[in-house]
């Protein structure tokens, strides 16, 4: 056990950062060949197929874009464990738990991205969600995506640029003791390119391929499930802040009222693990 | 009130005053949105059927008159699919279904697909109209 916990504390935010660095690489080649206008679909077909290579960099973009968050994740679980959090000042944990929000904002971003029948259908739901908060939904969705021929351009905005921007600006902080040397970057380079190689991407579905159903991202199932059964303001704006606001909550918190926040998080983020397990199936 | 009070209040106004003057022309800037008018031109040979899908619009014709429906879901604006069999929309996405007038008949979504005004052409191609 202590092992495990001294390898989780040694190698995995090295790790963490390592597929962060390679993903952001990765993600540079891509956009030299991707635009956001006229046939997206085509456009990342033609990178996937016909670009020599791009078929690799478009894989190793994708397993280092989920490999960063699903270790971040058992990165948080950690310590959320460990109750390190107490260790952090408000502002601080804040700002780490708002960065994992990015991340997750990050590859739902390039999800709607891929340009096929999946990331249009993503795109339009969270237009819609947005469009439905009470009185400002209509303006702010303006913000994050339109309709029509800008479809994907905000989407592209905020995945490469501005949404990475804010990710290392509120985790400089954090992680600049972890930054992995020159040869373990290596390595694990070599590691994920190897398997890049191998690895089967899921397949994209044409955006005028008539399927009976069409999923989201894996860790927005759980709420895409809800959304059948609730209003879409509750699952698509409320669960996910309802939780932000807990977990942040936490920090400050002792006690009873500490012991009441820790549980209820621990069993929302079981139920959606379960949810989430039975939707990817 | 003592002066440094006033001052104070003062300095909060102006600062409050500075930030919705700058404020302003940058939220004016962000939701500056042109609304565009989308035609979709069904050409006789593209409507053939009884049920005729471009470009998110599904046109349809009962007896001898055509109306248009938007092909987006007024859930979540996923593209329903039409399904010949029972002669029903059903969403993708998370599973509602609308009859073929467009009518909501099962699932998360609480308004009809959305109809859309038609213009009938000299050269005999109907032409579609919606807003993006
Ligand atoms: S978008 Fe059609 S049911 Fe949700």
């Amino acid at each position: 056990m202590g092992y495990l916990r001294h390898y989780l504390s040694f190698y995995l935010p090295r790790l963490i950062l390592s597929s962060f660095l390679i993903c952001i690489l990765s993600g540079i080649f891509l956009t030299i060949h991707y635009r956001p206008f006229g046939d997206v679909f085509r456009c990342v077909e033609e990178i996937t197929t016909v670009i020599p290579y791009g078929f690799f960099f478009r894989r190793l973009h994708y397993i280092t874009g989920q490999l960063f968050v699903i270790l971040a994740l058992i990165h948080i679980g950690d310590h959320f464990l460990r109750r390190t959090y107490r260790r952090y000042r408000f502002r601080d944990w804040l700002s780490l738990i708002a960065s994992i929000y990015i991340a997750f904002a990050i590859i739902f971003m390039g999800f709607v991205l891929k340009g096929d029948k999946e990331g249009i259908f993503a795109g339009n739901i969270m237009l819609n969600i947005i469009k439905g908060i009470p009185l400002i939904g209509n303006s702010i969705s303006d913000i994050f995506i339109r309709e029509g021929e800008d479809f994907f351009w905000l989407p592209f905005l905020y995945h490469c640029f501005i949404l990475p921007l804010f990710l290392i600006i509120f985790t400089r902080r954090h992680i600049h003791n972890w930054l992995p040397n020159r040869g373990f970057f290596l390595y694990v380079t070599l590691f994920l390119s190897t398997f890049a190689v191998f690895f089967k991407m899921p397949m994209d579905i044409p955006p005028d391929a008539v399927v009976p159903t069409v999923k989201g991202p894996w860790f927005f199932l759980a709420i895409q499930k809800c959304l059948t059964k609730i209003p879409p303001l509750f699952a698509g704006i409320g669960i996910p802040i309802s939780f932000f606001i807990l977990i942040s909550l936490i920090s400050l918190s002792k006690g009873h009222l500490e012991w009441f926040i820790r549980y209820t998080i621990l069993i929302f983020a079981i139920v959606y693990g379960i949810i989430t397990i039975l939707e990817y199936r | 009130m003592k002066r440094s009070v006033f001052l104070k209040t003062i300095f909060v106004l102006a600062t409050i005053l500075l930030c919705i003057i700058f404020l302003y022309p940058i939220i004016s800037y962000l939701l500056y949105r042109e609304q565009k008018i989308v035609k979709v031109s069904f050409h006789p040979n593209e409507r053939l059927g009884k049920v005729n899908f471009k470009k998110g619009v599904y046109l349809i014709k009962s007896n001898h008159n055509w109306y248009a429906l938007s092909a987006h879901c007024t859930h979540l604006g996923c593209i329903v699919n039409f399904d010949e069999k029972t002669e029903k929309f059903h969403c993708p996405c998370h599973g509602s279904v609308f009859d073929i007038s467009g009518k909501r008949v099962a699932g998360p979504a609480n308004r009809p697909l959305t109809r859309l005004p038609l213009r009938f052409m000299k050269n005999g191609d109907i032409i579609v109209i919606k807003r993006d």
